[in-house]
């Protein structure tokens, strides 16, 4: 446990010193950060419940232009975008976080497993592994969220189920490598147990990988949840983008032209997914500094 | 005039923590024909030296200053066209990496036809005919060429590459620790090929080795340590009565298969880091017979005797360091 | 070499094995998730008739074990029951739809792949330059950006606004193709192709480019490549015979990737655009409670989208001629 706290303060210490460098995986940073803190602050500078069909003057307020109250203007049943938009962020990241801690841990001790156990039990679960790759991710999600039912817990759930996959090889990939190396041969000949080798000796090692994963992996559980929900599927209750989205493209928005319904939850979940993905980039270099500077 | 002329060379790398000075000041010359051996530990720039001649380098690299005259053209301001046309025709390398030089996903025959068509102006037909001559020459059975270089052994991937370099009868031919990565008795059988293609086609061959005993049989060498000449002159001479305290640690760590009296020492510590070199001579610190004066002045490449080169403060007092560098003890003492 | 058909033969085994075990995971859940196991394939809209003769054909007055046989062999005579929905057998549904996800697929995955190739060579020879950073932020924009709403972005600007393109279907309202070679010879075809088509083809031209850029990387600095230099060969044929010939053959192995990541795509990309294929029937099935329908659906697109990893395989097997055992 201590390694992987000292292994988690080194990476930190670097990343810090390495984004003062890097612009971009500054930036991304700032932008992850902001949608953490709107997440947070959403209660305070939503000015509407999300949910909220407006009444103005006894007149709903349906499919408004955005204007000074209604910043990004109205749906077509009145509701206002702007405060949809920043409870929006909450689902998402929900979402995002969750399962990609699921997809770390287990991904992660399937692929240890997988590459340290060479006989029956590695095989079963490269076998394992591969049957999550057979299985097509969005249309099982789909099929398995409309039998589960549509909440945020049974979404989490779906998208975890096949996620950890990429995570489970590649974790394996290089624990097959580092599993050759002296000093673990060196650990196994004074004796210490396989579970000392694996947590001890080799995951510290392999723990780097396993984070740049996890982000990626959060990166796509956030597209994933999105999609779902674009489809109909998701949960009503929360208001994320997707779901706006949703929203949007069954009331004809595109056709009306609404730009301003249509353009900002894309925009928000673009944003969010690729600073995930710059700085999951960046740890990349970090993590591995090979010998770029040619 | 010298078919290959290094006047006073400087490359340099440009790093994240500052300039490399890999080759600070080297000139060596070779004749048509001759053979000169650069004889160095890992680092000491004979690689950079040599991929700076033929003009291949990585793209942090930098030449400061020199001139390489081969042929009477300075390679350094000719045009690109120009050197693309010496490449290979009148020059041409063997490689370390034997392992890897060859193109993975086409035949090992490829190249030879792929270069005779395009330098050499010929038919496949004819190509071929010349590759079955270069492959008889280095041993190497022609119908092997159908194969796929990872189907090789390292032995005859070398041989390879070596007929390749040959290709097309160029004047001077570079070699970089061409049997570094091979088997004691398969060096040697190597070697000997060279030295007898050489003199049958009159090359001048240009050897790049860490391991001294190798340099016996080439008729120059030039013993070079952290990008600097520390002696050059005749095989003979230098290995014979070496005038660097340098050569004679070199001498002594390298096993020989002839001489097996031989007791082996090795020079303690490593070359020092270049970015910043140290002032003064940079084998001070490791040098046996160092005194303060080395720490501070850079000694100057002299001519000792005709041909024969040093770059040593104590070249008056060479016969007494000769004699104490054969005793082990000269050498241990400097773990301290 | 007969190593290549060992490995060809391992390949299709396991894939036999994955689709069986898909097939038996969708036999659970179609039967334990709705609750009653009759569900999953008859209505109570069916008439008696019609009742008895699934009946029979699936065996569900039997017990669980025998079903599950008579499940696996209808199976593979293609016989998945009939669709809630459309009364017709879902046999002959999906074999409509089919072809208009193959042809979205494979026009989206080709056009992405060789866009990809050349975009990652030029970025990886431009290294370093202003237009090598923006090539790469590009990238990552698209594989950032939600694809139904890059769809829908698209269809606003090109399909509303301009009215370029049309917004949805494979033809126009009231038209209907005789068989599929008039389809593909339609020039309505191909406009109703193209938005769907480049929305597939912006999301999945990001994995060749950047894979392709950095396998340039790691073989532009291989002894190879330096010798070839050092050959005074003409840059063009360095590039491309040494350098690009060795840094594609991941790239076929990525193919698997692109390919399951299309059919993700395929997904919702035809629900934007109401082109009726395998994921537009997946999803209305699946909202429509059809589970016959949507138990065909979903297997169909496993199939294919383990058929092209194979074939992927295949290709990176005759690429690379170090691969036979």
């Amino acid at each position: 446990m201590k390694k992987v706290i000292e292994v988690f303060n080194r990476s930190i210490s670097k990343s810090i010193k390495f984004l003062k460098k890097d612009k971009m995986a500054m930036m991304s940073v700032i932008i992850y950060l902001f949608f953490l803190i709107i997440v947070i602050i959403a209660p305070i500078i939503a000015p509407y419940n999300p949910h909220e069909i407006i009444k103005e003057n006894g007149k709903y307020l349906f499919n408004q232009p955005p204007s000074f109250k209604h910043l990004f203007g109205t749906t077509n049943m009145g509701r206002d975008i702007f405060s949809q938009l920043v409870y929006g962020a909450g689902p998402s990241m929900l979402v995002g976080f969750v399962a990609s801690f699921f997809v770390v841990v287990v991904g992660t001790l399937i692929g240890l497993f997988a590459g340290y156990y060479t006989g029956k039990l590695g095989e079963f679960l490269m076998r394992l592994t591969d049957l999550a790759f057979g299985i097509p991710f969005t249309p099982f999600i789909i099929v398995l969220i409309s039998f589960l039912g549509p909440s945020i817990k049974n979404i989490i759930f779906s998208i975890s189920l096949l996620l950890w996959r990429d995570t489970a090889r590649i974790i394996r990939a290089q624990t097959l490598t580092i599993r050759e190396r002296s000093f673990v041969e060196a650990a196994r000949v004074s004796g210490a147990s396989d579970m000392r080798i694996i947590f001890i000796h080799i995951m510290p090692n392999i723990l780097p990988l396993s984070l740049l994963y996890g982000s990626l992996a959060m990166g796509w559980a956030i597209l994933a949840e999105s999609s779902v929900s674009f489809l109909g599927l998701g949960d009503p209750n929360s208001m994320s983008w997707g779901y706006i989205l949703n929203d949007s493209f069954i009331s004809q928005a595109m056709s009306r032209g609404a730009f301003y319904w249509i353009i900002p939850p894309g925009i928000c979940i673009m944003l969010l997914v690729m600073a995930i993905f710059f700085v999951g980039r960046a740890s990349e270099e970090i993590l591995f500094p090979k010998l770029k500077q040619q | 005039m010298a078919l290959l002329e290094v006047k006073d060379l400087r490359i340099y790398y440009e790093t994240s923590k500052g300039m490399n000075q890999a080759v600070d000041g080297i000139s060596f010359s070779v004749d048509e024909g001759k053979s000169i051996c650069l004889v160095g530990e890992s680092g000491c720039g004979k690689s950079t030296t040599v991929n700076g001649i033929i003009q291949v380098m990585p793209k942090n690299a930098k030449i400061i200053s020199g001139e390489i005259i081969f042929n009477g053209e300075d390679l350094l301001k000719i045009s690109n066209k120009r050197l693309k046309e010496i490449q290979w025709r009148d020059m041409s390398l063997i490689p370390q990496a034997a392992m890897d030089s060859l193109n993975p996903v086409y035949k090992v025959i490829d190249p030879f036809i792929e270069i005779l068509r395009i330098k050499g102006g010929m038919s496949k037909k004819i190509a071929v005919r010349r590759i079955d001559e270069l492959f008889k020459m280095v041993g190497l059975d022609i119908k092997r060429a159908q194969y796929y270089p990872f189907e090789f052994s390292g032995g005859m991937k070398q041989r390879a590459v070596i007929a390749l370099a040959l290709v097309l009868n160029p004047k001077l031919v570079i070699a970089d620790e061409p049997v570094t990565a091979l088997d004691v008795i398969i060096q040697k059988q190597i070697l000997v090929e060279l030295g007898r293609i050489r003199k049958q086609f009159g090359l001048a061959l240009v050897m790049i080795t860490h391991d001294i005993s190798v340099a016996k049989t080439f008729d120059d060498i030039v013993i070079m340590y952290a990008g600097k000449i520390f002696e050059k002159g005749s095989s003979y001479n230098v290995l014979k009565t070496p005038i660097h305290p340098y050569t004679m640690g070199l001498e002594n760590a390298f096993p020989s298969l002839d001489d097996d009296k031989k007791t082996l020492i090795s020079i303690e510590g490593t070359p020092p880091h270049l970015v910043n070199p140290p002032k003064g001579c940079r084998f001070a610190d490791r040098c046996p017979f160092s005194k303060d004066i080395c720490f501070k002045e850079e000694p100057i490449l002299v001519e000792v005797e005709t041909g024969h080169f040093s770059a040593c403060h104590f070249i008056s007092d060479i016969k007494e360091i000769r004699r104490k560098a054969m005793e082990v003890e000269t050498w241990l003492n400097m773990k301290s | 070499m007969s190593g290549k058909w060992t490995y060809i033969r391992k390949r299709l085994f396991q894939m036999i094995i994955i689709l069986w075990i898909i097939a038996t995971i969708l036999f659970f859940m179609f039967r334990l998730m709705p609750g009653n196991p009759l569900v999953a394939y008859i209505e109570p809209t069916f008439d008696k008739e019609q009742q008895d003769i699934l009946m029979k054909q699936f065996g569900l007055d039997k017990p669980l074990y025998y079903q599950y046989i008579v499940y696996i062999g209808n199976l593979f005579r293609c016989n998945m029951g009939v669709s809630f929905f459309y009364g017709d057998t879902v046999l002959n549904i999906l074999k409509r739809n089919l072809p208009n996800t193959l042809y979205l697929t494979i026009f989206s995955l080709i056009a992405a792949y060789i866009f990809g190739i050349f975009f990652g060579i030029l970025l990886a020879w431009k290294r370093g330059t202003k237009f090598e950073k923006a090539g790469n932020i590009g990238t990552i924009i698209t594989r950032s950006a939600p694809q139904f709403w890059v769809a829908m972005v698209l269809l606003v600007v090109f399909s509303f606004k301009l009215k370029l393109f049309p917004s949805s279907g494979t033809s126009n309202a009231g038209v209907i193709y005789a068989n599929e070679l008039q389809k593909l010879t339609s020039p309505d075809f191909w406009k109703h192709l193209f938005l769907p088509g480049l929305t597939l083809f912006i999301y999945l031209q990001g994995l060749p480019t950047l894979l392709m850029r950095s396998n340039m990387f790691d073989v532009m600095g291989e002894a190879y490549v330096e010798m070839a230099k050092m050959r005074g060969l003409s840059k063009w044929r360095i590039m491309f015979k040494y350098a690009a010939r060795n840094a594609i053959l991941p790239i076929a192995t990525s193919l698997a990737l692109g390919i399951g990541t299309s059919m993700e795509g395929n997904v919702i990309i035809e629900n934007v655009f109401s082109w009726p294929g395998l994921g537009k029937t997946l999803v209305d099935a699946v909202v429509n409670k059809d589970y016959p329908l949507a138990q065909g659906a979903f297997f169909l697109i496993a199939v294919i989208m383990l058929f092209m990893n194979l074939i992927a395989d295949i290709l990176y097997s005759v690429l690379d001629p170090r691969v036979s055992v």
